[in-house]
Parts: C-alpha cells; sequence; structure tokens
C-alpha cells in the first residue's frame, strides 16, 4: 500500500503533543513519563524529551502533523514554482515575495510553501538494558513514484552544489537546497523526499506527512518490541507564532486507510438509514395498497 | 317576366378534416378558444356550430351588433345580467347589486353557471375596444365559453389579441392562414401559420406553421407540453449542479481562511459546465418525455400543468437549490471527514462527477441511446481529460498549469477514494429516489397514473387513429334576403354598391341540415329564403 495514503484503522495511534515553548532540544536526560493526549501548555526546561511505552506491529510509520497551518490558503498554494523544481531557469513565478533577494540572488527553492518547510528532526530511541538504541528508519520511499521521478528533477550538472551555484537557500533554511540529505545522492536536492513530501500542501489546516519509515530490521523485524521509547526532537519549526502545534504521530497501515473511524461509521450509519427508510417505505407503499384496494371494491 | 332556371351553382371551400375534434380536445384542456373572422355573421355563426364551438345546449348565445357606443354598452350589459341571473338562480347566494366594480365583476363572472358564448360585429367591436369599454368587452367575452368575432378587420384582431395580452394573465396563441390574419399572428404571444392555398403569408410572419388546423392539438398537447417538461427539468437541473458545485467552495471558505482556494483544479472548474456535465442535461432537455405521446393527446388534462405554472415556480426552485445544498454538504464533508487527518486525496472532482451523473441518470424519465451515450460518455470523458490533465507529458509542456501530475495514478489508486465516492453518491441520490418513492404513492400526479396505465386503451386509440372518417363538410348557408330581388330590379347592373350584411337577421342553424330559420326585416314585402353561395372557410 502506499505509505502516504492509507493509514491506521485498527490499532493504537499514538500521538504526542509537544509543548509550546521556546526551546530546542538536542540532547536529553532519561525521563519517563505518562503519554498525555492533552497536554497544557508548560514552560520547560530545555534539554528535555519524552519517553514512553509502546508496542506496534507490521509496518510502522512515523508523521508529523500540524495543527492551525494554513497550507490551503489560496496565497500560499499559489506561492511556488513548479518549473524551478523541474530543474528549470524560471523568470516570472508566483513565488512573490519569495523569489530574489536584494542583492539579486534568486532563491531555491523560491516560494512560501519551500520556505516553510517543516524541519524538525525526530529521532526513536529504543531503550534496552540502559541503552538506547535509534530505531533504524527509511527517510525514501515516502513518496509517490510521479512526484519524486517526474514532478521534482535537479538542474543537471556535474554536481550538485554546482547545479544550484548562484542561487541561495530560502530565508527561513538553515541549509541549502543541495545539502538536505548529505548521505544519500538520490535524495538531495529538489528531489529531497521531506521536500516533496511537503510541497504538496494538504487540504486542510490539520494535516500530517509521512516523515519517516521504520526499517524493519534486527530487532524491529516485527515491529517495534515492547518496551520504553524516547522520541528526540530538534525543535526548529515554530508554532506559537500562530497558534499552531506539531504532534508526532506512529501508526501502521491497513488496506483500507482511514485512521480515523470516520468512513466506516459513515458506512454504518448510511446503510442503517438507508435500511430503515426502506423498511418505513414499504410499509407506507403496502398500506397504501390495501387503502387502494378497499376503495376500488 | 317568366324565368327559366336553369341551374345552381355552388362554391364549397370545406372546413379541414379534425378541426372540431381539435377544438374539442383543446377546450378539454382549458385552453379558452376564439373566433376572429372577416366573414359576415351568418358564416361566422355557420362555422361556429359546424365546428362544435357553438353547440344547440348551450344556453345562450349573444349577439352584440349596436352601431353606437351606448348600444353596444347596453348589449354587453344585458348579456352579463343574464349570466349572472341564471348564476344565482342555481344559488351562488350572494346579493347583486346595480353597480358593479369591476374586481367583483371578475369574480363574480367566474362562478357563473351555463355555457354562453358571445357573437359580435367588426362595428360594434371597434366601440368595445374602446378604452373605457376594453375592460368590460373582455370580462364578458372570457365569461364565455366561446367568442366569435365577425367582420373583423386585421387590426381588430391584433387589438382583440392585444387586449387579452394585457388585462389577463394568459399565454395567448393566435393561428391564421391568410395575409389578414399576420398583424394578429404578430401580436400573440404564439404566431401559428397555416400554410395552404392562401399563400404563404400567415407562414412567413408565425413562429410555428404546418399544413392542418388538426396539428394544432399536437404542438400544443405534446409537443408544448414536453417542451415544458423538458425545460424546467433543464432549469432545475442546471442550478441544482451549480449549485451543488459552488457551494463546496462556500464550505471550503470556512477551512481555508475565506482565501478563496479553490477546491477543484482550474480546468476542472472551467470544463465542469462545458463538458462533463452538459451533453446529459442536454439530452435531457432534448430527448425526455414523461408520457408517451399517445397519451399525452389523449388526456388533455396533463396540458394543465404548464398553464398553472406548476413545474417551475419559486417553490421548485427552492427545492432545487436545497437539494443542490445538501448535495454541496456531504460532497465536502464525507470526503472532509475522510481525509480529515491530512492525508493527501484530491477526491472531489471524481466525486462531484460520479454524484451529478447519478442524479442526472435517476431523473431521465425516458432513455434514449442518446441519454445512455451522454452520461456514460461524459463520465469517460471525465476520467480521461483527468488522466491526460495529470499526465507527465502535459506536465513536462506546462509544469506551472498542470500542476497535478500524478495525482490520478495515484489518489485513483486507493480503495479508501472509491469507498468514498461509492457511499457520497449513494447518500446523495438515496433520499431523492426516497422522496420520489413516496410521492409515487401518496400523491400521485396525472402524468405518473397516466404513464401507469395498462397499455390495453392502447389498441382502442389506434382504431380512432386510422380513419379519416367520412365528415360531412360545413356547409354555411347564407339566410339573408340574397340578390334575387336586385337582380330581378336590373339594378345590379347600375354603379350602386351592394347593400352589405342587414342586421336583424337571426338565425340557428343546426349543422346536419335541418335548419329554421325566422327572418326578421323591417321593410319587408316577401319572405324569401334564398340559398345564396356563401363561403365557408376559415
Amino acid at each position: 500500500a502506499n505509505p502516504q495514503g492509507p493509514s491506521n484503522n485498527s490499532s493504537l495511534v499514538m500521538s504526542l503533543q509537544f509543548h509550546l515553548g521556546k526551546v530546542s532540544f538536542i540532547s536529553c536526560p532519561k525521563l519517563l513519563g505518562h503519554v498525555a493526549e492533552t497536554v497544557k501548555r508548560l514552560h520547560v526546561p530545555p534539554k528535555r524529551c519524552y519517553g514512553f511505552i509502546l508496542e506496534f506491529q507490521g509496518d510502522i510509520f512515523m508523521y508529523y502533523g500540524l495543527q492551525n497551518f494554513y497550507q490551503n490558503h489560496r496565497r500560499y498554494v499559489i506561492s511556488r514554482s513548479d518549473a524551478q523544481l523541474l530543474g528549470r531557469n524560471v523568470n516570472r513565478s508566483y513565488c512573490t515575495p519569495f523569489t530574489t533577494y536584494r542583492n539579486g540572488t534568486p532563491m531555491a527553492p523560491c516560494g512560501a510553501i519551500a520556505n516553510s518547510m517543516f524541519n524538525d528532526t525526530i529521532d526513536l530511541f529504543y531503550n534496552l538494558n540502559s541503552s538506547a538504541i535509534q530505531v533504524p528508519v527509511l527517510k525514501t520511499g515516502n513518496s509517490w513514484w510521479t512526484d519524486k521521478n517526474v514532478k521534482f528533477r535537479n538542474p543537471e550538472s556535474y554536481n550538485l552544489s554546482s547545479a544550484f551555484a548562484g542561487t541561495a537557500r530560502p530565508p527561513y533554511w538553515h541549509k541549502p537546497v543541495y545539502l538536505l540529505d548529505e548521505e544519500d545522492e538520490r535524495n538531495n536536492g529538489y528531489v529531497n523526499e521531506d521536500l516533496i513530501i511537503w510541497m504538496r500542501v494538504s487540504a486542510f489546516a490539520t494535516f500530517r506527512n509521512l516523515y519517516r519509515r521504520v526499517k524493519r530490521i534486527r530487532q524491529f523485524a516485527d515491529g517495534l518490541p515492547a518496551g520504553n521509547y524516547t522520541f528526540r526532537i530538534s525543535y526548529n519549526f515554530p508554532v506559537t507564532k500562530f497558534k499552531g502545534r506539531k504532534h508526532v504521530i506512529l501508526s501502521t497501515v491497513v488496506w483500507s486507510g482511514g485512521s480515523n473511524p470516520f468512513l466506516g461509521i459513515a458506512y454504518v450509519v448510511s446503510g442503517t438509514a438507508a435500511t430503515l427508510t426502506g423498511f418505513v417505505i414499504t410499509a407506507i407503499h403496502l398500506k397504501l395498497r390495501k387503502k387502494k384496494t378497499y376503495f376500488q371494491k | 317576366l317568366r324565368l327559366l332556371l336553369l341551374g345552381a351553382t355552388a362554391i364549397e371551400d370545406k372546413l379541414q378534416q379534425g378541426v372540431p375534434e381539435t377544438i374539442a380536445i383543446l377546450t378539454l384542456a382549458n385552453i379558452k378558444i376564439w373566433v376572429l373572422t372577416g366573414d359576415k355573421q351568418e358564416t361566422a355563426v355557420n362555422i361556429g356550430y359546424s365546428c362544435k364551438m357553438l353547440t344547440d345546449d348551450m344556453t345562450e348565445v349573444f349577439v352584440v351588433t349596436g352601431h353606437t357606443v351606448l348600444e353596444v354598452r347596453e348589449e354587453l350589459r344585458k348579456a352579463r345580467e343574464k349570466m349572472m341571473d341564471a348564476s344565482r338562480s342555481v344559488g351562488n347566494g350572494f346579493s347583486y347589486q346595480e353597480k358593479v366594480s369591476s374586481s367583483k365583476l371578475t369574480s363574480v363572472l367566474e362562478a357563473i353557471a351555463g355555457e354562453y358564448a358571445l357573437v359580435i360585429n367588426g362595428h360594434s367591436l371597434a366601440h368595445a375596444l374602446e378604452a373605457d369599454m376594453e375592460v368590460e368587452f373582455l370580462e364578458t367575452a372570457c365569461a364565455c365559453k366561446a367568442v366569435i368575432c365577425c367582420r373583423v378587420t386585421p387590426l381588430q384582431k391584433a387589438q382583440v389579441v392585444e387586449l387579452v395580452k394585457k388585462y389577463k394573465k394568459a399565454v395567448t396563441l393566435a393561428i391564421g392562414d391568410g395575409a389578414n390574419d399576420v398583424s394578429m399572428i404578430k401580436t400573440a404571444h404564439i404566431g401559428v401559420g397555416i400554410s395552404g392555398q392562401e399563400g404563404i403569408q400567415a407562414v412567413l410572419a408565425s413562429d410555428y406553421s404546418f399544413s392542418q388546423f388538426k396539428f394544432l392539438q399536437r404542438l400544443l398537447l405534446v409537443h408544448g407540453r414536453w417542451s415544458y417538461l423538458r425545460m424546467c427539468k433543464f432549469l432545475c437541473y442546471f442550478f441544482y449542479k451549480n449549485f451543488a458545485f459552488t457551494m463546496v467552495h462556500f464550505w471550503f471558505g470556512f477551512f481555508c481562511g475565506f482565501s478563496a482556494q479553490t477546491v477543484y483544479d482550474q480546468y476542472f472548474i472551467t470544463l465542469y459546465n462545458i463538458v462533463y456535465t452538459s451533453l446529459p442535461v442536454l439530452a435531457m432537455g432534448v430527448f425526455d418525455q414523461d408520457v408517451p405521446e399517445q397519451r399525452s393527446m389523449e388526456y388533455p388534462k396533463l396540458y394543465e400543468p404548464g398553464q398553472l405554472n406548476l413545474l417551475f415556480n419559486k417553490r421548485e426552485f427552492f427545492i432545487c437549490i436545497a437539494q443542490g445544498i445538501y448535495t454541496s454538504v456531504l460532497m465536502f464533508f464525507i470526503p472532509y471527514g475522510v481525509f480529515a487527518d491530512g492525508l493527501k486525496s484530491r477526491v472531489e472532482p471524481a466525486l462531484r462527477d460520479v454524484v451529478e451523473l447519478g442524479t442526472i441518470g435517476l431523473d431521465t424519465g425516458f432513455w434514449t441511446a442518446i441519454n445512455h451515450f451522454f452520461i456514460w460518455g461524459s463520465l469517460a470523458a471525465y476520467f480521461a481529460i483527468l488522466f491526460t490533465m495529470h499526465s507527465d507529458g502535459l506536465f513536462q509542456m506546462f509544469p506551472n498549469q498542470f500542476r497535478f501530475v500524478g495525482n490520478a495514478q495515484n489518489t485513483l489508486a486507493q480503495p479508501t477514494v472509491w469507498l468514498t465516492i461509492a457511499l457520497t453518491t449513494v447518500v446523495c441520490i438515496v433520499p431523492v429516489v426516497a422522496f420520489r418513492f413516496l410521492k409515487l404513492d401518496l400523491k400521485p400526479e396525472l402524468s405518473d397514473t397516466v404513464r401507469a396505465r395498462k397499455q390495453k386503451t392502447q389498441h382502442r386509440c389506434m382504431r380512432r387513429v386510422g380513419r379519416a372518417g367520412s365528415r360531412r363538410s360545413g356547409y354555411a348557408f347564407s339566410h339573408q334576403e340574397g340578390f334575387g330581388e336586385l337582380i330581378m330590379s336590373g339594378k345590379n347592373m347600375r354603379l350602386s354598391s351592394l347593400a352589405g350584411p342587414v342586421g336583424g337577421a337571426e338565425c340557428g342553424l343546426r349543422f346536419g341540415g335541418v335548419w329554421t330559420c325566422s327572418v326578421t326585416k323591417k321593410t319587408k314585402k316577401k319572405k324569401i329564403l334564398f340559398p345564396v353561395p356563401g363561403v365557408v372557410g376559415r
């Protein structure tokens, strides 16, 4: 199943809510805490992270979720240049005001969508016998094939940094686009999957994007074994400015997708309603027929 | 002076076939028929009898032949009094006052009992159409079952039509075959010309033309009715689909900060009305029939909904809109609910199309091959265009325009999408189906019952249709004095003009040959009954 599409239906969805605080986490002492569904705002001291107990089986997907982030605002949606993301030179686009710097250097990639890319780093650690093992995750294979191979292409050149010569990173980015993934050349530049996934804007203000998939090797071959886990997050993406929230979501997948039970409930409800209506109509029809024949006599 | 009768000549101008039946059926369809002719009174009255507009069962036939305004007014007043008297005697039960205001007049005259006819001459009509008397004339005339205006000039014909148009909220149709009917044809809402021996002047001025009067029945009861029905359904549909489509953006506004972001891509929006949903609606608007044509002709009562504006009025419009809004709510919020956690999907357009076509499929009462082709073809065209627009080729050429590359292939591969489409379609359509079914059961309309009627009545009417029927033509005889005396006196050789129609002759003529006639004339020595060749026609 397409990892982007379906989401969990049957198993637990663990979601954590981060505190909104002006802190950045780099490393943290181990802390065992409850998994809280709703977390109130707390002013937290720096260098903290969350730990919890969980167990998952099967393919596990890690998502980051945002709330109150309107990726569907019209001016935001058009603020991109697909031609540029194809590796071509563009002169005109709808990217303003994120097109060029004052000294004339063009931004790569331009536009508000790219500029506001989610840049937190989320790592999951499994605590085993007082040592923390980082859960191996897959960075690629998370986006649509057509996106990765057709819609987004790097400009041609003998190496990636020269391909982007003469351009600069967007203002909110920490790294230029050709350093998005230094380990994997095929996930670098415009074809970086995090960028691709982010550029596919969502339709509603509360959404989640696939971030990583658990690589099923070693002790994670069957999923996440029971135990204590810790998220370590480098907090870069500021959500307090727009009173938003961010979440991390872990879930498994079933064929029908739909982590929310909405579709199932909707089907049940409408099926019941339709059956009831059917009964009612049949009853009315039969009663009327009796009445009609009575009158005809 | 001894004369030897050498022979007799006569000119026969037959009434067309099927005229009485047509008039009878149109009267049953609640259509009032007036005759405006340039012929003289006797001819016109005879025509009236021969085509069954006037019958012997009629309570009274009023003749208005006054030469002055006062006389005409008096005659009209007397006619009204007689009609109201009769209705009072039947027992309507309200007090009659000498001077009745015009609005009360209408309500009183609408409740009369008995059938009356009004025959009015051209010179009287000239007075009756004057500004102060026209309403009175109109009220009196409308209270009668049949109105015959004779010796009418072409201008007066147009004036009469104008009068009806102005004061009555009725649609007027004028049908004629001669050049003298052209003004009337042009004035009426619908002008019909009969092409034939009179030439094609009337045809050139008309909206519709055919060769026989009896085709009027088909024009009105079959094609007119269907046309009204189709237009109403089409309109309802068009409003429904556009509302459903547009309101989705309204709901989306709540979720996108009212930034006017569209739910569908621009090409879908452009093509929506033009390609995806136009042809099925058009097919329905052109081909739909609610009742087969035979039944339509047999049941003139089916014509009523059109006259009463029943199929598309404020109420129907609001129902349409409500249905559109309901559909839009479902079409937005069901996918919203399914995809609310924000996983990427663009399912709405496909959804829209399927729901639309489902509803059209329901509404089409009469399936032809063309309907099928258009509906399934539109759906297929939608998917074809969708895949083309989301294909790689177009994207390479115009990346900024066709941003949705890969959408179709990826989203439509998810079972969730199809499940959502199926659910929404069903939930949109099921209530409509339920309402329709209940309506058929609880409050069936005439067209529903007619449609459901068994086929046995078919061969009964087949027999009727085949035979032309050996009708006797309508002959009209003039029962005036005629020209015998004039000829014998030799005065016709002089330039003095021949006398026009002499007033005061009242004739009751029964179709079929038995006639009685009483001629009263002021200065008369001998009574001469002379069958003079009269022209019967038009």
